[in-house]
């Protein structure tokens, strides 16, 4: 423990505002000088308040400053409207103009119905007619299959594979019906990552 | 250093409001020293103090016919200056933050008289005790021990408590002791003589 220190070791209040006194700091008058005539340049560039209210442009300029801050307040909730039509949008890729490979469309009245009554059932047997395409395709990864009750084979593939498949259904012999399903699409706009068709086999009825 | 509000100084800061310039400048050439004063120990650096001085001058003069009281103007050119430098050091991370950081000082330690003597003036060696205390510190030293203000006036300037100033002054004053201490041999016994 350090022992305290004698009085006279230490500064006293009074020392120490004789010491402040003396200390003020004051401007040199060279750059006093100096200050004081950029001032004035500054000052003449520089109007006061009072005289921006009388200028002309100032009525507009706020009417632009509130329109301005009300769209900004109003933004978030156009932005979040936009983006939940985004979401349940169900973006129609094919539904009128089905993809056409190796044979003609079916009539548009046939076409109408499709997607009513087009909820697949996994219990449905795939027809022999269309086993030896399944085999053609089977070793796509990713994909699934499933019976329409309306005869359809449901097609569904990861995104990824869109390319190969639809290469592979160019390359079938046989005539066919193949109507690509709505994707839907995220809110950025990127689509989902899987893929759904309707496939039917021209010959069937 | 002027601090009293004469009938001219008055009247001239009246014109100013009016939107005369040229009473605006005689205003400040008149209060130019105090202001300097005030911001020289808010921010202790020669080469930034005009700076903000002139800042602090151009705000008020837009500002001025917002001012109701002509007789307030002193009190309110130094809040713009306190005001003005606090938003200076919030971007320039110069000088001490915190409003009491620890202060680690070996009070057993003396400086060579060439030492002192290598400040060629008080001032300078205020500069760096200055630069060494808090900025909350900085401002009651620079209100009330250089500016000479009481302590309300400086807790108007400052929007708080006449307390708070006084204990900040307090603590402030103890640093300072603590800071000068080696140099108390040379500085004070030049002050007794």
């Amino acid at each position: 423990m350090t022992e305290p220190e004698p009085l006279s070791e230490q500064i006293s209040d009074t020392d120490l505002d004789t010491w402040l006194k003396q200390s003020r700091p004051v401007p040199q008058p060279e750059r006093q000088q100096q200050f004081l005539t950029e001032l004035a340049e500054a000052l003449e560039q520089t109007p006061q308040a009072s005289t921006l209210r009388l200028l002309p442009w100032r009525v507009p300029l706020s009417l632009v400053a509130a329109a301005l801050a009300a769209s900004l307040i109003a933004l978030p909730f156009l932005w979040q409207a936009a983006g939940f039509r985004q979401e349940v949008a169900v973006e129609p890729v094919s539904t009128h103009e089905a993809l056409k490979l190796g044979a003609a469309p079916p009539s548009a009245g046939a076409e109408g119905e499709i997607w009513d009554e087009a909820w697949p059932s996994k219990e449905r047997e795939i027809p022999a007619a269309l086993q030896p395409l399944q085999a053609h395709l089977a070793d796509l990864p990713g994909l699934e299959w499933s019976m329409t009750a309306q005869g359809y084979l449901q097609i569904t593939l990861p995104a990824t594979q869109q390319q190969v498949f639809e290469q592979r259904l160019a390359e079938w012999p046989e005539a066919y019906h193949l109507h690509q399903q709505s994707v839907q699409r995220s809110f950025s706009g990127r689509a989902s990552h899987r893929l759904e068709y309707l496939l039917k086999p021209v010959s069937e009825p | 250093m002027v601090k009293t509000n004469t009938a001219s100084l008055i009247q001239e800061i009246r014109q100013a409001q009016q939107g005369d310039r040229q009473a605006f400048q005689r205003v400040i050439v008149l209060l130019s020293p105090r202001l300097y004063g005030v911001i020289f120990a808010l921010y202790p650096n020669e080469d930034e103090v005009y700076d903000i001085l002139q800042d602090v001058c151009l705000k008020a003069w837009q500002r001025l016919p917002q001012l109701r009281q002509a007789d307030a103007f002193q009190a309110w050119l130094i809040r713009i200056a306190v005001n003005t430098t606090r938003s200076r050091l919030s971007r320039r991370k110069e000088f001490p933050q915190e409003p009491d950081a620890p202060v680690f000082i070996n009070q057993a330690t003396t400086v060579d008289r060439d030492e002192v003597l290598g400040y060629a003036e008080n001032w300078e060696l205020l500069q760096q005790v200055l630069a060494k205390l808090s900025p909350a510190h900085r401002e009651v030293v620079a209100l009330v021990e250089l500016d000479e203000m009481s302590c309300a006036e400086a807790s108007r300037v400052l929007k708080c408590s006449a307390g708070t100033v006084r204990s900040r002054l307090f603590y402030a004053r103890k640093q300072l002791k603590e800071f000068l201490h080696p140099y108390r041999q040379w500085l004070f016994e030049d002050l007794q003589e």
